[in-house]
């Protein structure tokens, strides 16, 4: 699988991991999946995902500031896969 | 939503205000300081200590932000910039378009200044503290510290304990009938170790933190892993002389000063624990090593001349938990917590066993808040 794949299949196992034990899972979460209100995550949710995020992929884009606009799940692999290099 | 986290400035007031009320108008009544300056400890040239304010734009619009704290401490027999992480506020709580944000300004302030920490936050339960364990951060329970001096006043007025009917049933019989009276003042002498002072001590308020306060400070820092320079450029600016609210107390041994306390003695009114009681604090404290005690007891002796119904202290190091546990002040249950960024607790590893070796008072958080 290539990095970007293997970055956006792990972003998504995070968001649906966080929701499904929220109890509340999305089977319809993909790419286009605006990170807002409607996703149901709160500050906390997102920590949590974010730190998932830190440990299985090995990189903290948010380290060095993050100058991107975050509006879907996509912006969100965006900044992971640059942050991998 | 593209976020920018940088110093408040003049341009952000108008937006922080509109935050401001945003907040407000969705029932949270969190604020932004409307100014970026802060009141207390603004950046001041030849004071190491000092207030900055951040905030998280989104184009024109303010989002969030989050203070920080810097100043000097020494780690283990080494002075480091460090930094208390205070009071972050993200639009996230009323709009959860902002979720992230909370994440953002933790991210920023750690990329500002990787050895933070955070102290008070009222419980584990609290967002704030949540969000520390989250971010694998370590937290520590200060214990709390209290004394009765009028057994009878504290039973009829303290709000805490009487929330429940039953129990405030029970209050008022323990102490219209003396037995709460004698309960606690058993209690309290039971802890009291020693009779009086074994050698001549004196106590007296002064105006502000003088030289003299570099002696103590240089006899007390090798006791402790982790304490706030505590001088006198950075006493007198967290305890301004010109802050009728701070009662700064020398003590002194035959041969000069060993120590001194700052305490407040404020008249709560309504308030949600202590509801109309008189309350004195020991806000901050130090003393040369062995003389805790001495401190303590002419602190607390110096509150309850003054009428005070009850003394309270937040403390972490060993040799003050000893030292109030041994003059006659009961522990009770804390929410007062000590939080470590990852960068800082690796600096006190093994934290779990040097956090006892960590002076840390009311004074070296938020300070004096709701006392």
């Amino acid at each position: 699988m290539k990095g970007r794949e293997r970055i956006e299949r792990t972003v998504l196992d995070a968001i649906r991991g966080c929701l499904a034990e929220k109890g509340a899972p999305r089977p319809d979460l993909g790419p286009d999946t605006a990170v807002d209100a409607s996703l149901g995550l709160d500050s906390l949710d997102w920590a949590a995902v974010v730190v998932q995020l830190e440990g299985e992929l090995g990189v903290d884009p948010f380290a060095s500031g993050v100058d991107r606009e975050l509006r879907t799940v996509r912006d969100l692999v965006e900044v992971y896969d640059s942050a991998c290099g | 939503m593209k976020l920018v986290v940088e110093p408040y400035g003049e341009e952000h007031v108008e937006a922080v205000r509109a935050f401001n009320r945003r907040l407000s108008d969705a029932g949270f009544p969190q604020k932004l300081a409307e100014s970026p300056t802060p009141k207390w400890l603004p950046p001041t040239h030849g004071v190491p200590i000092r207030q900055e304010y951040y905030v998280a734009r989104d184009g024109a619009d303010v989002r969030g932000g989050y203070t920080l704290k810097p100043q000097p401490f020494v780690v283990r027999g080494e002075v480091r910039e460090i930094a208390d992480y205070r009071f972050p506020l993200s639009e996230g709580i009323a709009d959860r378009r902002f979720g992230m944000l909370a994440v953002l300004l933790l991210k920023d302030a750690l990329r500002r200044q990787p050895l933070l920490f955070g102290l008070g936050m009222g419980a584990r339960s609290e967002p704030v503290a949540r969000l520390f364990g989250i971010f694998k951060w370590s937290l520590v329970d200060c214990p709390f510290f209290f004394r009765v001096h009028h057994p009878r006043r504290f039973l009829r007025g303290i709000v805490h304990l009487r929330r429940r009917p039953a129990r405030r049933v029970l209050l008022d019989v323990l102490a219209h009938s003396g037995v709460g009276w004698a309960g606690i003042r058993a209690l309290q002498s039971a802890k009291r170790i020693g009779g009086g002072f074994r050698e001549r001590t004196a106590v007296r308020e002064v105006e502000e933190f003088g030289d003299w306060c570099r002696v103590v400070w240089r006899d007390a820092v090798e006791a402790y892993d982790l304490v706030a320079v505590r001088d006198s450029p950075v006493l007198n600016a967290l305890y301004p002389p010109h802050d009728p609210r701070f009662v700064r107390l020398r003590v002194d041994g035959g041969t000069g000063p060993v120590g001194w306390a700052v305490v407040l003695d404020t008249q709560m009114q309504g308030h949600k624990q202590f509801g109309d009681l008189r309350v004195g604090s020991i806000v901050d404290c130090l003393s040369a090593p062995g003389r805790e005690r001495t401190v303590v007891r002419q602190a607390t002796a110096w509150l309850e001349r003054r009428g005070v119904d009850v003394c309270v202290s937040n403390q972490l190091h060993e040799s003050w938990c000893a030292a109030f546990d041994t003059a006659g002040w009961l522990r009770g249950p804390s929410n007062f917590l000590f939080a470590a960024s990852p960068a800082l607790a690796e600096r006190l590893a093994p934290l779990a066993s040097r956090a006892r070796r960590i002076h840390m008072t009311r004074g070296d958080g938020d300070g004096p808040i709701h006392l």
